[in-house]
């Protein structure tokens, strides 16, 4: 296994970004598809089991590959490590919080 | 005086621009418009639970120029960082760093990004 933490970062920020390829096209396939429909077209796409699956997927991932991102344009711009430290931890703590709320109110409407 | 501040990246105005420097920085910064764009759909699916009055806002913006510009936009984005994202895969794996390949790849990329957008486009219009 690697021991070496940030090798274990860059690995996962790749693996994600690898599983996130699929789902991304398949999302915005479906938003170009359905962006200016009606609320109800709308809804129908958003409360399929399948979608909604997809999208917890796309969300979780997602997150979580964008957070190690800006982890790293903030290590690379911001010379204040408190700054920097503040940035991470309200980037993290979003990136965690947003996906969840999301999926939780994605379930209340389809239910 | 101790500085235990850690060193910075050259910040973007000293470079001499060139393909690799603008495909890479554009790697950044289309990764942030990914980001910018997720959100917004959060907050699409959230307007979706807030009903159809709430939902309404959001529909007359993206039924509008500016919303199908945002479309557009975050489709072309994501091409692009799909694009650069592979030629990074690449990179991992120890290949594409002489300047010729670097130079090719970053034409096809910056090109290709645009092809992918209109692709991508035409077959959410029309095939789904």
């Amino acid at each position: 296994m690697i021991k070496n933490n940030a090798t274990k970062k860059w690995l996962i920020q790749r693996l994600l970004g690898l599983f996130l390829a699929p789902l991304m096209i398949w999302f915005l396939l479906n938003i170009i598809a359905v962006y200016n429909k009606s609320y109800l077209e709308v809804l129908i796409f958003f409360s399929n089991p399948m979608s909604i699956f997809l999208i917890f997927l796309l969300l979780i991932f997602g997150f979580c590959h964008l957070s190690m991102g800006l982890n790293e344009i903030f290590e690379d711009y911001i010379s204040n490590k408190k700054i920097k430290n503040v940035a991470n931890i309200i980037s993290r703590f979003l990136s965690i919080i947003i996906p969840l709320v999301t999926l939780f109110l994605l379930i209340q409407i389809s239910l | 005086m101790k500085n235990s501040d850690n060193p910075l990246s050259p910040h973007l105005q000293i470079y001499k621009w060139q393909l690799s420097s603008l495909a890479s920085i554009f790697h950044r910064i289309t990764g942030v418009l990914n980001t910018v764009g997720l959100l917004f759909f959060c907050f699409w699916i959230i307007s979706l639970f807030l009903g159809e009055n709430f939902y309404q806002s959001i529909y007359t913006f993206l039924d509008s120029f500016f919303g199908k510009f945002a479309i557009l936009g975050i489709t072309w984005s994501f091409s692009f960082h799909f694009l650069s994202g592979i030629r990074h895969l690449v990179w991992d794996f120890g290949y594409g760093y002489d300047l010729k390949k670097s130079n090719i790849a970053s034409t096809l990329i910056i090109l290709f990004s645009f092809v992918l957008t209109i692709l991508l486009y035409l077959i959410g219009k029309y095939f789904i």
